[in-house]
């Protein structure tokens, strides 16, 4: 859970920096998280609301778009995504390829009052 | 009102990271990001690694805290820096550029080891200005370490399996490990080592030496 502080820190301080001058709350931010970059958006959660006390962005609701990575498998050509303990493909098995890497955390929008 | 960013959060050390990389570059060096859990042997891979090399190596060693790992290296004569991080789980760049100040002319013409923070989850995010990244494995960790962490498998150049002499005594499917670093990162290398025996140290030293020689035609 460690894990998520940084990325919470950096989400924070991208929306501050976003915030016009003559706004001074932060509504919502819509953050699109990346099924390889390892971090948990609930926990993003959980450090966001430590972290924003005493900014504009302490009442933000946060909601997250979970990206997953797809894999073409090298036998059958479907296309696929990981499971958790598997890169196999859920079809016949065979070995696969990673085609389209999700590993970023981005924010797309926010709202602000 | 909404105010579209689109916008990746690391963008801020992403830039000073591309500033070291410039200043790696000045000083005819290459970096190498090297990753890996806690007890992976990354500091004896690093140690063995300049023993094989014949090229000048300076260290800098990332740690939550202590100097433990540090003190280890200069015992074998060689220049190192420790940054701590005091409780955060991973270098950034930031942290990397003012190691780098404290270097100065020993990082010239060389080859820059950083031992990020024992974990394999942070250090895959943040860029640090490297060449690339090499992430180390060690059997008794287990086999599924790609399947749990795949950032980082994907985005290492080099994977290394180390302690490769204690495979007779761990239940370790190297299939099932090779087939989670291949499909995540087919163009990846990998590596079979034990940095206390020095066993695969000439094949991964050679490939290394040529990754150096190639940065800049020497």
């Amino acid at each position: 859970m460690l894990h998520e502080l940084s990325i919470t820190s950096a989400i924070l301080d991208t929306v501050l920096s976003e915030l016009p001058a003559d706004c001074n709350k932060v509504t919502r931010i819509d953050i699109t998280l990346g099924d390889l970059s390892g971090f948990v958006g609930e926990h993003v959660k959980y450090y966001f609301e430590l972290l924003s006390r005493d900014t504009p962005a302490s009442d933000a609701i946060l909601t997250f778009d979970y990206k997953r990575s797809k894999f073409r498998c090298t036998n059958c050509g479907k296309l696929y995504e990981r499971s958790d303990f598997s890169i196999r493909c859920p079809y016949c098995k065979s070995m696969g390829t990673l085609i389209e890497s999700c590993n970023s955390v981005y924010i797309n929008r926010i709202e602000v009052e | 009102m909404e105010i579209k960013v689109i916008k990746d959060v690391l963008e801020a050390n992403n830039y000073i990271a591309c500033k070291v990389k410039e200043e790696i570059a000045k000083r005819q060096a290459m970096m190498i990001n090297i990753i890996g859990s806690p007890g992976a042997g990354k500091t004896s891979f690093i140690v063995k690694t300049i023993q094989y090399l014949d090229i000048k190596s300076v260290v800098i060693e990332g740690d939550v805290t202590s100097d433990i790992d540090s003190r280890k290296v200069a015992e074998f004569g060689i220049p190192v820096v420790q940054v701590n991080t005091g409780g955060g789980c991973h270098l950034n760049a930031n942290i990397i550029d003012l190691a780098l100040q404290e270097l100065s002319s020993s990082a010239e013409n060389a080859i820059i080891f950083v031992e990020n923070v024992g974990n394999l989850i942070c250090p895959a995010s943040f860029d640090i200005g490297e060449d690339f990244k090499v992430v180390i494995s060690s059997i008794p960790e287990g086999h599924d370490k790609p399947y749990k962490y795949p950032a980082i498998f994907e985005k290492a150049k080099v994977t290394v399996l180390n302690k490769i002499d204690l495979m007779k005594y761990v239940d370790f499917n190297k299939d099932y490990f090779y087939e989670g670093v291949l499909t995540l990162n087919p163009k990846g290398h990998i590596f079979e080592v034990s940095s206390i025996l020095g066993d695969g140290m000439k094949e991964w030293t050679r490939w290394l030496k040529l990754q150096f020689m190639k940065k800049f035609n020497r």
